[in-house]
């Protein structure tokens, strides 16, 4: 009995064909492909992409540099230099970080006593040289200033920390 | 000694001792904040809790004394709570400012809220917050953070002596505060951003610049005064954030003038790159060009070398070994002080170490401005006086110590050696004498009372001088300090091991230079008379700056004016103008060498800063010079020079072989034998060149917070005695051969008449080689 | 007589199936080969000497980069490891999340090992069917994380944030498609006759075999020895799981992937009870001990303690109790054990990694050996090596 099971199996290609027939199924099935860059996957709230300053509303910056995300950061890619501004205030000269050292652990961003320094969304931000991922204050600033409302919109539906 | 357990284990302390020591010498941890070991108990901040068997309470550890047999524990679940419960209140009225505070990171506050405190925070109530005051350059005040250990106000009144801070009104209002608002009158202000155990108190000039975990620590030698305090420079990069009194060093403070110098290594007259005069102004050019340059300036010349003292004693050596490859007899001079170039019998440098005289039975200062020429020393001595231990002095004008010496004498220079005879008067009457002393005295005409302070400190079994300025740059220096010798001698206060003939020297490494220039040095004011009477061709400055400082800036400015100028050196200084070559050699901070400091103490600095520019090594830079002189290069590389300063110094081998701390003492010369000389002065004023701690020495006067601290502690340019020159205060302006200078006149009652104190550089060097001193009143 | 050689043929270091990196010089005779010389080291960052210059906190990310295939799974024996010093213990709803997110990679690992050495084979569509069901898994990671990969979320002491809104019930979808994904592959492959000729009796590791080079993990289970470290000494919550090993009987390659795939089907099980579990169960998610991890962020704004806290916790780390300890999980690929010597101070004082794939690599030579040169590729597929952990 076994035999001629065992025989027709052979002779049938019937696990070949039962392997046909699914990929023969998902050949009319619905593509669950994306393709990406005209569509897009959404996003994480959490997502840890591109560093950004963030400016408190009435433009000031957030930042104090008390140089903890300098201090924490594994992959020394962050830094700062500070001084004592005119009103007192202590404030960076200098902070900038190297994205080609960054692993994005986003540990930075958790260090931030004042939400200054946070990680956005952004992870379309390839360049033509290395130069070029050096961020500078300014630089990072700026991308403080194009993504406020989805970093501010991020923290906010962001779960509390703990549970 | 008392015997006590410490978590059950026995240990054996002097009687005494506070249990808080017994534990930090046993290596029991317990927390404090207000205790310091430098200063008075307060026992107010409740940290050191410990408990005692048999006590129903935890004592304060730091105002308990060990009895003994007494079994303390610090380690029980109820401290804990304890300190658990302090920290809580400790931390309810601060503020939530660690991420903007300097002190963060290095904070015993948040030290112990994470090794003792709740991680929770209870208190939502409001805070308070307090005013903050202006504590002048050096320290900025964020009063909100301050817990009330008052270590800061037991340091002004201890330490500093000045008093100027306290504790105003009481409970919640109650607050530290700078009772003279506007500045810290302490040269040793800047301490108090060290033993603030939070951030209430920080350091002004490296606010808000760096954190604690960002800095390198380089152990060095500060050269700023003759003291050569023990001090660690904190660095990032090449840039120096701070400096700070070492640890483990012998002196636990430093005076703001060292610390705060560091301004200048990056002032503009820092010199970092070779440079050459060309039309008219000085221009970058390379090492070959410059040395070039300076070659076919000096080569085959006639050179007079003016050095400073405060070089690493192989730069020092350099500069001879300079001396005696190429320039066989050429003069040289280092100090620019002292007028009186015959030998001394006892040489500069002190024959005692800081600690022994502060141990010693008495300590008479002879004339001599100590707290600003040496805080720290000065500081000692406060220490002593509080301790009630006597502390006398002999001089010009009653400087300000911050405290008041037990006994006090007013001369003028000219009585130096009628007090000096009187003392020895005093002292053979009571049967002490030493051959020649007779002589001396019968040499010296009037007799001055003064001199039996002098004689009553020399009876007491030891007994230490401090020989100041005013009898080193004395024109007759020789003799007074022979008398010195001869008392000191008579009361046997010259033998070894009770040796307190201490001279203070102008700059550091002085017993080095006695051994290495003894047989060569000549006067600075000699050397630059020569110059301008044509008998040099040419002057090599190394490191010095005559024309700022000291009594020969009217022969200098003769001299350059007439001669061509090699500079090398660290920083540019007045003389800068007359500069043909510049020469970049590096700071004291940047060099792999030896100091010894004016007790005698070597100190080698191994892991040095590195160097901003194109400066080298003072003695590469000799090297250099040497071998495009033609000569033969005497030593290749560090190792090689250390055995040429073997030959001179022996003493210094011990230094670098082994790490066993060695002294070497100050040259004592029993053939150095001057009479007595009762030459009346050619002047009817005396002039005291005073010494301004913010102004004397290049490095200072480039460094823009010290010319600011300078500004604030201002001494009157020229300081009188109101009958001295009647009428005479305010704004004058001083005629003198090499022009018209405005001065800012001062009087005060507790100066003695007839003496001019000059505080003003330059001005000090006119008026001392003028036979005519003409103010001219009016406004300037 | 002309002497005769072997060839000698070097497979890799550029090789699309030497897994990354491996250097493989192979000996052969003919087509069969004699012996199989692994050279490692190409990918040596030199991590656990970079471990005694970082923080116990620091080092958090750099065990997402050993085994970069099963990311949390790196994570979980170092936050093991690390409470076992510090003598503390991780919330329940903390083990519950990590548990779950370690099922989710291991099943993250075993679909690309899947894919990936079907690929080697010659089946080509199995790689995309995986590759469908890991980018499920990468958006679980993004969601929890904010990482696809390396995601820093174990953290000694629970986890870095609790579960975003909505995350479970996604995957609860995931685990109720996922069986049927499973059918998939083994529709496609297990009956299938060309895998079979690949796999069956190819690459044979007996029992004693298998302990001898030191086999953990589905290595040795598919030798016949029922070892896993989930029921042998669990861990966090395994104990209260109900699953079971699949163990295989010849050790041949085919075994090797049939207690594969029903690890897949075991790990799902897991994640549905941890599912069930945290929907009921709210609570901490970290330890409440502030002085080892960080405080929560409004905690932070407010209150003096919790932001002296915060600060020093990101400055200095915290201070870890002097000893050692060893901490091991059943790592998808065996076991994963991480070994610290603490001296006291904040940064571990030695740290060694014991990497299952660095053992089951050691075993190649023998298990190759007599084998056909195409073998290589599908013993090699067997072990599951990823070069992160072996040169680590």
């Amino acid at each position: 009995m076994s035999l001629i099971k065992r025989a027709l199996k052979t002779w049938l290609l019937l696990e070949l064909l039962r392997g046909m027939a699914l990929t023969g199924k998902y050949l009319f099935k619905k593509k669950i492909t994306v393709e990406y860059p005209e569509e897009r996957t959404p996003l994480s709230p959490r997502f840890r992409g591109l560093h950004a300053l963030r400016r408190y509303e009435n433009g000031e910056e957030r930042c104090i540099a008390c140089k903890l995300c300098e201090v924490v950061c594994p992959a020394l890619a962050i830094l700062i230099e500070s001084e004592e501004r005119d009103d007192g205030t202590r404030r960076t000269t200098r902070y900038d970080i190297d994205m080609s050292k960054c692993i994005f652990c986003g540990f930075c961003q958790e260090a931030c006593p004042v939400d200054a320094i946070v990680e956005t969304q952004e992870f379309e931000y390839a360049t033509e040289t290395r130069a070029n991922l050096y961020y500078t204050k300014d630089m990072l600033l700026d991308v403080g200033k194009r993504y406020e409302s989805q970093i501010a919109a991020n923290i906010a539906v962001d779960v509390p920390r703990k549970g | 000694m008392t015997a006590l357990y410490i978590n059950d284990e026995e240990v054996t302390v002097t009687p005494g001792t506070s249990i808080l020591e017994a534990c930090r010498e046993n290596g029991a941890e317990v927390p404090y904040f207000c205790y310091h070991p430098e200063l008075s108990v307060a026992a107010n901040c409740r940290m050191c809790l410990v408990e005692i068997e048999g006590w129903n309470k935890p004592a304060a550890s730091c105002c308990t004394p060990v009895a003994e047999g007494m079994k303390v524990r610090t380690q029980t679940e109820a401290l804990e709570k304890d300190r658990e419960m302090m920290m809580e209140y400790l931390l309810i009225h601060h503020p939530l400012d660690c991420p903007v505070c300097d002190q963060g990171g290095a904070c015993k506050l948040q030290d112990y809220a994470v090794e003792h405190g709740a991680s929770h925070g209870r208190y939502a109530e409001m805070k308070r917050a307090v005013v903050d005051h202006d504590l002048g350059p050096f320290v900025s005040t964020c009063m909100t953070r301050c817990i009330h250990c008052t270590r800061c106000v037991r340091f002004a009144d201890e330490v500093a002596g000045t008093g100027d801070m306290g504790v105003l009104d009481r409970g919640d209002h109650m607050r530290i505060d700078g009772i003279v608002e506007d500045c810290l009158s302490s040269e040793l202000s800047g301490n108090l951003s060290d033993i603030c155990p939070v951030g209430a108190l920080l350091d002004k000039p490296s606010h808000d610049v760096s954190r604690p975990w960002e800095v390198t620590r380089h152990k060095s030698t500060c050269t700023q005064c003759p003291q050569g305090c023990d001090i660690t420079i904190e660095s990032r990069g090449d840039e120096v954030i701070r400096i700070r009194p070492e640890k483990d060093g012998m002196e636990p403070w430093i005076c703001d003038r060292g610390r705060y110098v560091y301004d200048a290594f990056r002032s503009e007259q820092r010199i970092l790159e070779p440079k050459v005069r060309e039309s008219g102004g000085l221009v970058a050019a390379s090492w070959d060009d410059a040395i070039g340059r300076a070659v076919e300036l000096m080569k085959g010349k006639r050179v007079g070398i003016v050095f400073s003292p405060d070089w690493s004693v192989e730069g020092l050596t350099s500069i001879r070994l300079l001396n005696d490859a190429v320039f066989e007899g050429a003069k040289v001079a280092f100090d620019l002080h002292r007028r009186d170039m015959r030998s001394f019998a006892f040489e500069e440098g002190l024959a005692m170490t800081t600690q022994q005289i502060e141990d010693s039975g008495q300590v008479v200062i002879l004339g001599s401005d100590l707290r600003q020429r040496l805080p720290v020393l000065m500081q000692r001595l406060r220490k002593r006086i509080n301790a009630g231990k006597p502390v006398s002095r002999i001089g010009a004008m009653n400087y300000r110590t911050n405290t008041e010496p037990t006994k006090d004498s007013l001369i003028r220079p000219r009585d130096w050696s009628a007090v000096i005879a009187f003392a020895m008067q005093q002292v053979s009457g009571l049967g002490k004498t030493a051959a020649g002393m007779d002589a001396w005295m019968a040499g010296v005409e009037g007799r001055h009372e003064a001199g039996k302070l002098l004689a009553d400190a020399l009876m007491d079994d030891s007994c230490a001088l401090l020989v100041g300025e005013e009898i080193r740059s004395h024109e007759d220096a020789a003799a007074l300090i022979y008398g010195l010798d001869l008392l000191m001698r008579a009361c046997g206060h010259a033998e070894a091991g009770k040796d307190g003939r201490n001279l203070i020297s102008e700059g550091m490494n002085p017993q080095l230079l006695s051994s290495v220039f003894g047989d060569v040095r000549t006067s600075a004011g000699e050397l630059f008379d020569a110059a301008s009477n044509g008998e040099l061709d040419v002057l090599l400055l190394i490191g010095s700056d005559p024309q700022g400082d000291g009594l020969f800036s009217v022969q200098a400015k003769q001299a350059m004016d007439k001669v061509p100028l090699v500079q090398v050196g660290a920083i540019s200084g007045q003389i800068s103008e007359y500069a043909e070559v510049q020469l970049p050699a590096a700071a004291y901070s940047e060099v792999e060498g030896s100091f010894v400091n004016m007790e005698g103490r070597i100190r080698v600095a191994e892991n040095p800063l590195s160097s901003l520019g194109a400066e080298r090594p003072l003695w590469k830079v000799m090297m250099r010079l040497i071998q495009d002189m033609g000569g033969d290069i005497p030593a290749v590389n560090l190792d090689e020079l250390r055995a040429h300063v073997i030959r001179f110094a022996p003493q210094m081998e011990h230094a670098w072989r082994s790490s066993d701390e060695l002294m070497i003492t100050a040259a004592r010369n029993n053939t150095a034998t001057h009479a007595s000389s009762t030459k009346a002065p050619s002047r009817s004023l005396d002039l005291i060149s005073r010494y301004s701690m913010y102004r004397e020495g290049a490095w200072v006067r480039a460094s823009d917070l010290l010319s600011e601290a300078g500004c604030l502690h201002a001494l009157d340019d020229v300081l009188v005695h109101p009958n001295t020159l009647a009428g005479a205060e305010g704004e004058r302006v001083v005629r003198t051969s090499s022009g018209e200078q405005s001065v800012h006149v001062g009087s005060r009652e507790d100066v003695v008449p007839g003496v001019l104190f000059v505080a003003k550089r330059g001005v000090a060097g006119d008026l001392s080689s003028e036979s005519e001193v003409d103010f001219v009143g009016g406004a300037a | 007589m002309a002497e005769i050689k072997n060839y000698t043929l070097n497979f890799g270091p550029q090789h699309p199936s030497a897994h990354g990196v491996l250097r493989l010089v192979l000996e052969l005779d003919g087509e069969v080969v004699e012996r199989a010389e692994s050279h490692i080291g190409l990918l040596h960052r030199g991590t656990e000497k970079l471990f005694e210059y970082k923080t116990y906190f620091q080092n958090i990310p750099y065990f997402d980069r050993f085994d970069y295939v099963s990311m949390m799974a790196n994570e979980h024996a170092y936050a093991l490891a690390v409470e076992k010093l510090l003598g503390i213990e991780a919330p329940e709803r903390a083990q519950y999340i990590r548990v779950m997110f370690a099922e989710l990679t291991r099943i993250l690992n075993h679909c690309l090992w899947l894919g990936a050495h079907a690929l080697d084979i010659g089946a080509m569509t199995v790689f995309l069917y995986c590759f469908r069901e890991r980018e499920d898994i990468f958006d679980y990671y993004e969601a929890v994380s904010g990482a696809r990969m390396h995601a820093a979320y174990f953290r000694p002491g629970g986890v870095a944030k609790d579960l975003p809104e909505g995350l479970l019930e996604r995957i609860k979808g995931f685990t109720e498609r996922f069986p049927g994904y499973v059918d998939e592959y083994e529709t496609l492959l297990t009956e299938n006759r060309i895998w079979k000729q690949r796999t069956v009796d190819v690459g044979v590791v007996d029992k004693e075999a298998a302990l001898a080079w030191g086999f953990t993990g589905p290595m040795i289970r598919s030798s016949g020895i029922a070892w896993d470290l989930r029921k042998t000494q669990p861990y966090d919550v395994y104990d209260k799981m109900d699953f079971d090993i699949p163990v295989g009987a010849t050790g041949d390659s085919y075994d090797r992937y049939l207690v594969r795939v029903e690890e897949m089907r075991q790990s799902n099980r897991i994640i549905s009870q941890c599912i069930e579990w945290l929907e009921q169960n709210p609570g901490p998610v970290t330890i409440d001990d502030y002085k080892l991890t960080s405080p929560p962020r409004d905690a932070m704004k407010a209150d003096m303690e919790s932001l002296i806290h915060h600060f020093k916790f990101f400055a200095e780390g915290y201070p870890v109790k002097e000893g050692e300890v060893y901490a091991a999980v059943e790592h998808p690929k065996g076991e994963f054990g991480v070994y610290i010597v603490s001296d006291g101070s904040n940064k571990p004082y030695r740290m060694k990694v014991r990497a299952p794939g660095f053992a089951h690599l050691g075993a190649l030579d023998y298990m190759c050996r007599g084998h056909m040169i195409a073998d290589v590729v599908t013993i090699l597929g067997t072990q599951d090596i990823v070069f992160g952990e072996v040169d680590r």
